[in-house]
């Protein structure tokens, strides 16, 4: 009966779309760069017992690197806006 | 005998990829790679699980409203099938719910308002729109790293794709 309304529940949230809390859409980045890192990291090593302080590392690499990316783009927007 | 053993491979690496291909991490068990498995379909399973919840079955799996994230979806076949045959089920009872054969064309105007309205509240709108088409698209290409993977583990009897990179490494480090 559990795995019944379990089942139900799930195909209740795939039929009617889920709303994301005001505020999460940015949040939602850190989950799939974690599931990015963790495949990434898979296909370059013999068993999965070397995986987890590279998975960390490359998930440190992809979020550093995209906030680098963010504050670049946010000062050329606030040149362009001063300059321009 | 040399012959016969390419021809095992062959078989083992058709079969890990399409095992792959049916669900993340499956041609990993099937090679016996039982933590690759399990982070293979966490790391793939979870983002299409999401995407689709949030982008909703309708238009998430749909190649007359989003061909391009269908396309990219096909990497995860054994899930992007079924979510395609729930969606289209689901365009049929739309269509019923307003009495239509098939989906009006813009042109005129009261069906295709009456169309939206119902389509509506299976629908996703932005922001959750796009956070779910980038969610979907990224399970789907992972799922292609995969059975890379798979194919390359069952070809070399267990390295990664990427075991150039890791054998000169273990060369340069000695070990």
């Amino acid at each position: 009966m559990t795995g019944l309304t379990g089942a139900l529940t799930i195909a209740t949230w795939l039929v009617q779309p889920l709303h994301l809390p005001t505020g999460a859409r940015l949040w939602m980045l850190l989950p799939l760069v974690a599931c990015v890192a963790a495949v990434y990291r898979a296909t370059r090593v013999r068993t999965a017992g070397e995986m987890p302080w590279a998975t960390v590392r490359t998930f440190l690499s992809i979020v550093v690197g995209m906030a680098l990316i963010a504050v670049a783009f946010y000062v050329v927007h606030l040149a362009a806006r001063r300059f321009f | 005998m040399t012959v016969a053993r390419e021809g095992d491979k062959t078989a083992r690496a058709i079969g890990a990829g399409l095992l792959t291909w049916i669900l993340p991490g499956a041609g990993h068990l099937w090679l016996g790679h039982r933590g690759l498995a399990l982070v293979f379909f966490a790391a793939i399973s979870l983002p299409y699980g999401v995407g689709m919840a949030l982008g909703g079955l309708l238009d998430s799996a749909n190649p007359r409203t989003n061909p391009w994230l269908c396309l990219a979806e096909v990497g995860v076949g054994g899930y992007t099938i079924p979510a395609y045959v729930a969606s289209q089920s689901l365009e049929r009872r739309v269509l019923q719910e307003v009495g239509l054969r098939a989906p009006p064309d813009q042109a005129f105007r009261d069906d295709y308002g009456r169309y939206m309205e119902a389509r509506a509240k299976y629908m996703s709108f932005y922001p959750e729109s796009d956070v779910a088409q980038i969610y979907l698209a990224t399970a789907g290409l992972l799922n292609l790293l995969a059975i890379l993977d798979a194919i390359s583990r069952a070809q070399t009897g267990g390295l990664p794709t990427y075991h150039r990179e890791l054998l000169a490494a273990q060369r340069e480090g000695g070990t």
